[in-house]
């Protein structure tokens, strides 16, 4: 065994290296129950303990307390060796509740009891407007919350109104505020809905928003509060009792407003669809027209068929009549040339008789007679001129 | 009449419109209507400015001013 002698630095900072260098440790968690907890200058000082054992933590940048004495606590970071104090120390970049903590009993218990008074009941959600025109959003007036669901809102409607009220989002008295917030945006009549938000962080740090103070104002807001506290995995008693959880206050812009590009351009196809309806609708009223002017037309003219086939069927009937009748007319005709031959004189005569004439006139008695007197007696083919010789008068 | 109203109007105006069971008079009157709805929705959805405004609490009260600072974060 070699015997060294080293200066204390030397050692030290062996065993500084020692540390550094063991994979094992690196990014390590460790849990167990806080104590002697207190802030100095932005730096937390406190020790984890279990039976038998202890570790002395240190977190910079802690400006607010983010535990207590008694909470059970699982703190990641690394082991780091002090070689000016000789002090072994674990550094933690997180510090979150390590099982059931005495907070997370609190919240578990005040969840339980707003739950059972029907705080985080559905039926009493609110919807979410569809259009809002001004959103109020309760957050940090510095830092990324604001801006990001400034962003977010913009990008996608960059004519919402957007009122912000600025309050402490952690810390002692920040319930007090963020319930305050709530209040006078719900009072103020252009807002349409509420975002209440705030970025990650540890248990502690959301607190305020675990809190009754904020539930009830949540609950008794007259309009929509949408909560969207801390990441994705992070539940707080605020987003119960809200009327929509975000899981990220991004998300709570996303949903908070409408897209104003989409509307507009619904808009658009909506005149679009006005005149297509219209003229389809008068192309439709016009070619019923034209179909019921051409069945109309198609009408008259059969209409005007059927008519004149009628008259032809009467103009043969009349011929027909006609030629009857002409017919009937020619055979009467013919009967009469019959009668009217058989009292013709010239036929008398044929038949062996003659007229007898004096001096032109027609002799019908003897008495028109003497003895002496010249007659003609006319036939058929000629006349004699007698003489009368003697007369006799018909004895009865 | 809100955005919300006057959009949902349009939209059974609009249906019935497409529908064609209407008779000339009615379907003119339909499209007088949707003229006036989608006249009213553009209208609606250009009445917001896009303000950002802060609330700040005051010594003589709570005021409200432009959130100017945020342009810029």
């Amino acid at each position: 065994m070699q015997n060294l002698t080293l200066s204390i630095t030397q050692l030290n900072n062996y065993i500084k290296n020692i540390f550094d260098n063991e994979e094992l440790l690196i990014g390590v968690s460790v849990y167990g129950e806080v104590t002697n907890f207190k802030i100095s200058n932005g730096i937390a000082y406190f020790d984890i303990k279990e039976d038998g054992a202890q570790l002395s933590c240190v977190k910079f940048s802690s400006y607010v307390p983010f535990a207590k004495n008694g909470d059970q606590v699982i703190v990641t970071g690394k082991l780091n060796y002090h070689v000016r104090l000789g002090r072994l120390s674990f550094v933690a970049s997180k510090v979150e509740p390590y099982g059931m903590g005495e907070l997370y009993k609190q919240f578990l218990e005040l969840k339980a009891r707003l739950e059972s008074e029907g705080i985080f009941d559905e039926s009493k959600k609110k919807p979410i407007p569809k259009y809002a025109k001004k959103i109020g959003v309760v957050t940090s007036e510095t830092g990324a919350v604001i801006r990001d669901i400034y962003h977010v809102t913009r990008k996608k409607n960059p004519f919402t109104d957007i009122l912000v009220y600025p309050a402490k989002v952690q810390g002692i008295g920040a319930e007090n505020e963020i319930a305050e917030g709530i209040e006078f945006l719900d009072k103020n009549s252009d807002v349409d809905v509420i975002i209440v938000a705030r970025g990650g962080g540890s248990f502690e740090d959301l607190s305020p928003f675990n809190t009754e103070k904020v539930a009830r104002a949540i609950f008794a807001s007259q309009k929509p509060v949408i909560s969207a506290v801390g990441h994705e995995t992070d539940f707080s008693i605020s987003d119960f009792a809200s009327d929509l959880r975000a899981p990220t206050p991004s998300v709570a812009g996303e949903v908070a407003v409408f897209d104003y590009f989409e509307e507009l351009q619904y808009l658009e196809n909506c005149r679009e669809r006005l005149k297509r309806a219209m003229t389809s609708f008068l192309e439709k009223k016009f070619s019923e027209a034209q179909n019921s002017a051409q069945n109309i037309a198609q009408n008259i003219e059969s209409r005007v068929k059927i008519q004149e086939k009628e008259l032809e069927n009467r103009v043969v009937l009349i011929q027909k009549a006609m030629t009857t009748f002409l017919e009937n007319e020619n055979k009467k005709l013919n009967l009469l040339v019959a009668k009217l031959e058989k009292s013709n004189p010239l036929s008398i005569l044929k038949a062996g008789y003659s007229k007898v004439e004096k001096k032109g006139k027609t002799i019908s008695s003897i008495s028109q007679l003497k003895v002496g007197e010249m007659i003609i007696n006319k036939f058929g083919d000629g006349e004699i001129l007698s003489k009368v010789e003697s007369i006799k008068e018909k004895k009865e | 009449m809100n955005y919300e109203q006057a959009v949902e109007e349009l939209e059974k105006v609009l249906e019935s419109l497409e529908s064609q069971n209407t008779s000339l008079d009615e379907a003119l009157k339909l499209f007088e209507k949707s003229v006036e709805l989608s006249k009213i929705c553009f209208d609606k959805i250009k009445e917001t400015q896009g303000k950002v405004e802060i609330i700040k609490k005051e010594l003589d009260g709570i005021k409200t001013q432009e959130f100017t600072d945020i342009e810029n974060k």
